[in-house]
């Protein structure tokens, strides 16, 4: 292969610079931290069901020789996890609190979405979060983004005093996280077009007064109607959101009302850890700068962290 | 002006490329796809599932409005050799939703998300989801279609074998499910306690006879509200 050319101005070039311009690092590290931080939680909270569910002698063991007896497939790999089900389950509450830190980031995040996907395996016990998250791990763990705020970062200036704190790097893993949300709103809210709960406006309350999903055992059918405007209202936000989020001037105001639905629908249900997981996704949309900042201040905080000061970087 | 771009930074472009395409592909709903963008789309969700895992999600298919489970509860009983019913398993919260729920129990999620697994053999509608033909029986097909195709569900089968491993003392398990349901069209409150699996913990086989009636599931289990909440339409 010789290389093609590439003229600046052309579609190519335009392209090459979407993937693989310097974009700020900084909305993959909250990333790390944020998916890092949900990992944990989720997992630390999963500990009274770990022998019940996932142990030797577990529900899910009885799953796995019924998938082995009566289908025929392998399941070796998944019972000798489940024989080390508390090794398992320790490694990943240490990898997934290391890739929140950023200590040896991709390592860490590689341990822990393996773990995860031995626990994800089984998962009629959980949403659809579980599984939708593992690309973003590997997203996130293709970038940069143990280069702040991070264990790494802060072992590599006392290995490198002096040396500046990187800002930038390759956009591609950025990308594809954009990209990837994207498609997540655009699958949630346009299969729903032809759908008559939607289109009655019912699902809101359905998701609100639900057995299953509801977080208050309260009556809400005299607010059927305001409930039914509401569900009109965040169809209408999902729907544009695919849109509106790649257009400079409206994404700010959805990334607002976005962050505003997952919170409001977090508080009224339980539906796992979607809601978390896209308040944390939608760093990637935030407007210029504010990631950096946010970053900046939390490191200007930390002991041994790294400000700027008057264009020059310093150490606390 | 010119410039050469590196054999290597080409392929990671076509890889890139061609993912995005791929996402973007499965991304794509078969409600607002033309036809000819329906098979690609379907090859490219199954792209990611032979990564066991999911490019996206087609979240809350069709709901019914007026139809409504207020409580529904899994209770697992065991019948001991003398013929003495005992209790195996209940939810955490003992059939009384909590007034706020913070976390769902994750055990107890588990066992009623493999009980609407079972009933899975049904038809999916788009006026009516899985979750939502088990939620709201009411109005979906007649509950001793529902009680039937369960008790013969072997979906159900490890479950009960976990539940008789755990009480060795057992030579069955019963699983039943208590639905409680109300009409807001009408007000009415509908109500059912049926045991939807009858597994035999000594043969490790499945049963299809012998079931426990509900007045005798209630009489083991006295503490817990296997009974309607209300008769004259009073809302939750």
């Amino acid at each position: 292969m010789t290389g093609a050319k590439t003229r600046p101005g052309g579609a190519a070039a335009a392209i090459e610079r979407l993937y693989f311009a310097p974009v700020s690092v900084h909305p993959i590290v909250l990333c790390r931290i944020f998916l890092g931080t949900i990992l944990f939680s989720c997992y630390a909270l999963y500990a009274p069901y770990i022998e019940a569910i996932w142990g030797p002698r577990g529900v899910t063991r009885e799953y796995l020789e019924q998938l082995s007896s009566v289908f025929g497939v392998s399941v070796a790999p998944l019972t000798w996890a489940q024989d080390h089900v508390w090794a398992i389950y320790a490694l990943l509450l240490v990898s997934a609190a290391a890739f929140a830190a950023g200590f040896m980031t991709r390592l860490s995040g590689l341990v822990m979405l393996v773990c995860h996907i031995f626990f994800a395996e089984s998962r009629f016990h959980t949403w659809g979060w579980s599984p939708t998250i593992m690309p973003f791990i590997v997203y996130v763990v293709c970038g940069r983004a143990g280069a702040r705020l991070s264990v790494d970062a802060w072992l590599r200036r006392r290995r490198e005093p002096g040396r500046p704190d990187p800002e930038t790097a390759p956009a591609w893993p950025l990308r594809l996280i954009q990209l990837h949300v994207l498609a997540i709103y655009a699958a949630a809210a346009w299969h729903r077009i032809d759908d008559p709960g939607w289109l009655r406006g019912d699902v809101l309350f359905e998701v609100l007064t639900s057995d299953v999903w509801s977080r208050l055992s309260i009556d809400l059918h005299a607010l059927a109607g305001v409930l039914r405007l509401a569900t009109w209202a965040s169809w209408s936000v999902e729907l544009l959101a695919p849109f509106a989020l790649i257009w400079r001037r409206t994404r700010t105001t959805w990334v607002v009302l976005l962050t505003g639905l997952h919170v409001g629908l977090e508080l009224g249900a339980e539906l796992g850890w979607w809601q978390p997981l896209m308040v944390s996704l939608l760093v990637v949309f935030w407007p210029r700068g504010l990631a950096r900042r946010v970053v900046e201040r939390v490191e200007r905080a930390l002991p041994g962290g790294r400000c700027r000061l008057n264009g020059q970087e310093e150490t606390d | 002006v010119t410039r050469r771009r590196s054999p290597a930074r080409t392929l990671a472009l076509i890889l890139l490329l061609a993912y995005s395409a791929i996402l973007l592909l499965a991304s794509w709903p078969a409600e607002v796809a033309p036809a000819f963008v329906a098979g690609p789309g379907e090859l490219s969700r199954n792209f990611f599932r032979l990564f066991r895992t999911r490019a996206v999600n087609f979240l809350f298919p069709g709901r019914g409005l007026d139809q409504k489970g207020r409580r529904i509860c899994v209770v697992v009983f065991g019948l001991q050799a003398d013929g003495a019913v005992t209790r195996v398993y209940q939810p955490a919260d003992r059939c009384h939703p909590p007034g706020v729920r913070l976390r769902l129990n994750l055990f107890d999620g588990l066992v009623r998300n493999l009980v609407v697994v079972a009933t899975d053999a049904a038809p999916k509608t788009r006026e009516r989801g899985r979750t939502n033909r088990w939620i709201s029986s009411l109005d979906g097909e007649p509950v001793e279609e529902l009680v039937g195709r369960l008790r013969s569900s072997e979906v159900l089968d490890p479950l009960s074998q976990f539940f008789c491993k755990s009480r060795p003392e057992s030579r069955s398990v019963q699983m039943a499910v208590y639905h409680d349901a109300v009409d807001y069209r009408t007000g009415a409150v509908s109500s059912w306690l049926e045991v939807i699996h009858h597994y035999d913990c000594v043969g490790a086989a499945r049963l299809d006879s012998g079931w426990l009636p509900a007045e005798k599931m209630r009489a083991a289990a006295p503490d817990l509200p296997l009974a309607p909440l209300a008769t004259n339409g009073e809302r939750p």
